[in-house]
């Protein structure tokens, strides 16, 4: 899942309209981000200010697995 | 705080320039209406270069002074290798102060007997057995949500639109069809204050300008839109603020606004059962400038006077409601798949497309410079862009 620099992000929308997957919207004046998200990136790119981190598809389940707990 | 009524004959979703003025059009007409919007302040943050053109704008409102922060005369187009032509239409530019602008779009709905709410988002619409919009659920503070039955339902919910997607109308552009834009108001400049600066190029704005619309006393929005399959490298703030410590080194930005706009034309549907979209919310801008506040203006009375028949008729069907998106076509059909196809073009073009182009024009007569103009000049005078020109008109938009 993608993730959001609130103190970056403009609040402008660019993002939730080319959201295909209508994983983002825009509530209370912040941009949030629902579980839809594939992690397709493409509001990484149309977003004009980079408030938007892509996912980075390899760091969660290396994390989960290491967790001394997680069993 | 205000009394919300169980039922209204319309509830229009956006109070920008197309949700008020259809808001405003229905209510004229006797019928009850309610206007909300999701911003704490309606007309703010301003998401836009906030130009028009007079003769467009005062078809649809009578232009009060307080709107407009400076009078345009001239549009200079610039090449990336420095080169530039001027355009002096006989008809004058504006550009607004939209702050004022919107505040008093949604005053004159409210005069009219609108009933206006800010702060006030759509949350869904609800929809009958039949899947026909009959009103939406609104959020009128952080936890409770409440219910509003409408016979129609007009969504002006901007570039952002959920409205449209909540109906089940597919919304989403193709990322080249998509503006990434960002915006400064600055001040401390030294601009001309009747001209309005376009800046191309593939290291200026890829894919689409950068441009500088004044705003009176050395203030200037200064902003650039670039293609959205173009925009992956580098944002459109970095591509801003290169042009800027280039140029304005010195300027204040007094504020900062992002914006995306769809550029791929208007929507296939933009009506449902008891559902009109109107605005950025149905892809109304003009693809090759992203100008729409005019479109919009236009949709909103369209969308407004097609309610009012259908109030009168009893009938809210999408049959009935295409009446709007039959007009849309009718009177701006055309210009929409022209402009989408001279938007492609533009985004084809190099810099040495952009070069040539400048020399060629930097020699006509401004006053004579109309968009027929350029596109004759460059036909007439390079045999290369010719060919171009010949592909754009020969193909259908996508």
């Amino acid at each position: 899942m993608i993730s959001i620099k609130p103190e970056v992000c403009g609040i402008c929308g660019a993002c939730v309209a080319i959201c295909r997957q209508n994983a983002l919207f825009l509530f209370n004046a912040t941009l949030q981000v629902s579980g839809r998200c594939n992690g397709c990136n493409v509001c990484v790119n149309i977003c004009p200010l980079g408030a938007i981190l892509p996912e980075q598809q390899k760091l969660r389940p290396v994390a989960a697995a290491t967790m001394p707990d997680d069993r | 705080m205000v009394s919300l009524r169980e039922n209204y004959d319309v509830v229009v979703v956006g109070a920008g320039p197309a949700g008020s003025i259809a808001a405003r059009t229905i209510a004229q007409a006797g019928n009850s209406v309610l206007l909300v919007e999701k911003r704490q302040e309606i007309g703010t943050p301003v998401r836009c270069a906030e130009g028009v053109s007079r003769t467009e704008l005062e078809k649809f409102v009578q232009i009060d002074p307080k709107w407009i922060c400076a009078q345009i005369h001239g549009y200079r187009f610039h090449a990336p290798d420095g080169a530039a032509f001027t355009v002096e239409p006989n008809n004058t530019g504006y550009v607004l102060e939209r702050k004022i602008f919107d505040r008093d779009l949604a005053t004159l709905a409210a005069n009219a007997g609108a009933q206006v709410l800010a702060k006030t988002a759509a949350r869904n619409v609800l929809c009958n057995e039949h899947g026909a919009i009959v009103g939406v659920q609104l959020s009128i503070s952080p936890d409770s949500d409440i219910s509003v039955k409408s016979k129609i339902v007009i969504g002006a919910d901007g570039v952002e639109s959920q409205v449209g997607r909540w109906a089940g109308i597919d919304t989403v552009p193709r990322l080249r069809d998509m503006c990434s834009g960002v915006q400064y108001l600055m001040a401390g400049l030294d601009v001309a204050e009747d001209i309005c600066d376009f800046y191309f190029g593939t290291q200026i704005a890829p894919g689409g300008y950068l441009w500088i619309f004044p705003k009176g006393k050395g203030m200037a929005n200064v902003g650039i839109g670039i293609a959205g399959n173009r925009a992956d490298k580098i944002t459109a703030q970095a591509y801003l603020d290169h042009f800027i410590e280039a140029n304005f080194p010195t300027g204040s930005v007094l504020g900062v606004v992002a914006g995306g706009i769809p550029l791929g034309g208007t929507l296939k549907r933009i009506v449902k059962d008891g559902l009109m979209l109107v605005g950025d919310a149905a892809h109304q801008a003009f693809p090759h400038t992203g100008g729409g506040i005019e479109n919009a203006l236009e949709a909103g009375v369209l969308a407004g006077e097609v309610a009012v028949d259908a109030l009168r008729a009893g009938d809210y069907s999408s049959r009935f409601l295409e009446k709007y998106q039959t007009s849309w076509h009718h009177r701006l059909g055309k210009d929409m798949s022209l402009s989408y196809r001279i938007k492609e073009l533009l985004q084809s073009f190099d810099d040495r497309a952009w070069n040539r182009s400048a020399a060629l024009l930097a020699h006509v007569d401004a006053k004579s410079l109309t968009t027929k103009e350029i596109m004759l000049t460059i036909f007439k005078e390079d045999p290369s862009l010719l060919l171009e020109l010949r592909h754009l008109f020969t193909r259908s938009p996508a």
